[in-house]
């Protein structure tokens, strides 16, 4: 008897839960009902209150050049890395032809590569350690 | 309170602190309850529903890692052999109550290996038509004597897709895609493959299937386009042309057909975020100019837990940071010719950002259907920033789906769902869902808890790369009146974590999360 009062009891508990946690405040409404949070506002949204970042810019892609030579820095993983000979120079990411004809190492926008130590990552698309390791 | 109601009494509320809100939903796992998939590791899902002879099913998709001979494991090293395949799905007839193992794939011929990122998707104009994609590796990429380690560029070269024709319990390979356009057109030679990354998948409603990736080698993103799921996929051009694009991309179609997909571009900022998260729409065979939706995203941000597990820290690697869907919008204000201005909230859109500290938190916004004009809702961010907490908060993985509601029956929703980790150190992870929704036309959503203290047991690769799924799926699966069913999946380590080797770890195995709202 003490185990089915209990449970009696738990279930009470527990229906009690379900009706005060799942229905009253966050309901859709298919009218306008002042309160109640709505999916799709009956209410036009006030744009006053949309924010948006100041904005940076994207890096332009350029025209890649081929590596040339055998100058290129040699990874621990160099298949998730850009290397590349650029210019007779060891290059940390790879070789873009700018408008004005100008060729130069880059890692996706950072002129120059990535410095020592670190790899061009080609899933990240920025200099990272160059012992991080992919992870597939 | 403005959203107060008669029956949110004070016996209730010392209830719901007492409980603390995990009431309304239910857990149950999709993997892990047979003999045959708790042999093995299954995580990471994409899911979509179906309906053929009569019988509605939901469907999902994972990385199938159940025992196969083509994986070996020792406890700092894996070697993958031809035929390895981590292409698995699993059925429900019950709506997401039971689930049945459907199996899974060998690799198609010319194919070495099928290596997961699972997309699913569900043609619009005949509902037993289901699509699966995996990554996968071309025989040209794949050495006789197998990986040893990890797999990268070096290996994978494309994705597979299978088709289902009977809604889900059986599927067989439709067509592999694969890339091999070098990264300077110009340069001729063909690559042996491009590397493909992630898998978003989305249906027209007019047949269409649409299928992408993120080409790693040439950083883009590449859409796939089969008109009606019967005829092959054909490559489209490029969305984000001129931009290093990144990430795992995500595809979504409008009502009327249009095709929105989203992916992440690096920047020109010099902070430690330079990634921006990017959008453009596909209508009348082209693409529009893409749209900066929000600056300074994260990308695969890693998610440390400062617990330990079996000796070992816990410190998670991520998949995608940003999720969106395309549904119905607001009501319109009526001044409709200011410029910049929002009009509409047909899309709307969660990613992952780091505040300060390192900790990750969730912005909410919308855009109108054009993508010309988007922006954030201070009211729709989720996790430290928005709550003022000093204890370390993070939350990610974000996921957005709208149901687009029944004629006479159950009204649009806009749903969220995310992972959230609190504390200093913790060893598990809370599952939270929301409406990103309106008060009298002022945001507002609440984050309700709906799996709570969730066990975590990663593997162990190093340097904060530890998998347990990187990605889940989240969709409306039933519909009772005025009340919408949605499953949410997770990773489950619930039966214990008993190992944790470089590649493997048990038990990982898929659960559903179920909340009627």
């Amino acid at each position: 008897m003490r185990s089915l009062s209990q449970t009696g009891w738990l279930a009470l508990a527990a229906l009690s839960l379900t009706s005060c946690l799942c229905a009253p405040l966050e309901r859709n409404a298919k009218a306008p009902d002042a309160g109640r949070i709505e999916d799709v506002s009956s209410v036009a949204p006030d744009p006053a209150l949309l924010r948006q970042d100041s904005p940076g810019k994207i890096v332009q892609r350029l025209p890649e050049v081929e590596s040339v030579g055998d100058c290129a820095p040699r990874l621990k993983y160099p298949n998730e890395s850009r290397t590349s000979c650029i210019e007779g120079r060891p290059c940390r990411g790879f070789g873009v032809q700018d408008e004005s004809g100008r060729v130069y190492c880059t890692c996706y926008g950072e002129t120059g590569g990535c410095v020592e130590g670190k790899r061009c990552d080609v899933r990240r698309l920025i200099c990272v350690p160059e012992d991080e390791p992919p992870g597939l | 309170m403005p959203f107060s109601s008669a029956s949110n009494s004070a016996p209730c509320a010392s209830l719901a602190a007492l409980l603390l809100l995990a009431g309304c939903a239910t857990s149950g796992r999709v993997t892990g309850r047979d003999e045959t998939t708790r042999q093995g590791a299954q995580a990471e899902t994409d899911a979509t529903t179906s309906f053929s002879r009569g019988i509605y099913r939901v469907v999902v998709g994972f990385n199938d890692d159940t025992g196969q001979a083509a994986i070996e494991y020792g406890p700092t090293s894996r070697t993958v052999l031809r035929n390895a395949s981590l292409m698995g799905w699993s059925y429900s007839e019950d709506r997401g109550n039971t689930w049945t193992y459907g199996g899974r794939l060998k690799p198609p011929p010319g194919w070495a290996v099928l290596w997961g990122d699972p997309a699913l998707t569900t043609s619009k104009t005949n509902y037993g038509l289901v699509f699966m994609s995996s990554l996968a590796i071309p025989d040209g990429k794949f050495p006789a004597s197998g990986i040893s380690g990890y797999l990268d560029a070096g290996q994978l070269g494309g994705a597979c897709i299978a088709r289902s024709t009977d809604g889900g319990v059986r599927f067989e390979h439709f067509q592999c895609l694969t890339n091999t356009t070098p990264r300077n057109p110009a340069w001729g030679l063909p690559t042996r493959g491009n590397f493909y990354d992630g898998g978003s998948m989305a249906a027209g409603p007019s047949g269409e299937i649409f299928a992408a990736y993120v080409d790693i080698d040439r950083s883009q993103i590449d859409v796939w386009r089969s008109p009606d799921g019967r005829q092959p996929f054909a490559l489209l051009p490029p969305p984000f042309p001129h931009y290093y694009a990144g990430s795992h991309p995500r595809i979504r179609v409008a009502a009327d057909g249009t095709l929105y997909a989203m992916a992440v571009a690096k920047t020109e900022d010099v902070d430690t975020q330079p990634h921006a998260l990017i959008a453009s729409r596909y209508r009348n065979g082209a693409w529009e100019e893409p749209k900066t939706i929000l600056w300074r995203v994260a990308l695969y941000p890693q998610v440390d837990l400062g617990g330990t597990v079996l000796g070992a820290p816990l410190k998670l690697r991520t998949g995608p940071q940003f999720s969106f869907d395309v549904g119905v919008a607001s009501a319109e204000p009526p001044d409709e010719d200011n410029e910049g201005v929002v009009r509409r909230d047909s899309v709307r859109w969660l990613v992952t950002q780091q505040d300060e500290q390192g900790w990750l938190f969730l912005r909410g916004g919308v855009c109108d259907e054009t993508l010309r004009s988007c922006g954030w809702y201070e009211k729709w961010t989720f996790g430290a920033i928005a709550s003022g907490r000093r204890t370390r908060l993070d939350v990610f993985n974000p996921n957005v789906t709208a149901f687009q509601g029944l004629p006479f029956g159950a009204a649009p929703r806009w749903q969220a769902s995310f992972l959230v980790r609190e504390g200093a150190s913790t060893t598990t992870l809370g599952l939270t869902r929301g409406t990103l929704g309106y008060v009298n036309g002022q945001p507002l959503s609440i984050p309700v808890d709906i799996a709570r203290a969730v066990p975590v047991c990663p593997d162990q690769r190093p340097k904060g790369e530890a998998y347990w799924g990187d990605y889940d799926g989240f969709l409306p699966v039933d519909v009772d009146g005025d009340s919408v069913r949605f499953l949410r999946f997770m990773t489950d380590s619930s039966l214990g974590c008993t190992k944790r080797w470089s590649f493997l770890a048990e038990h990982q195995h898929v659960q559903a999360v179920s909340y009627w709202y």
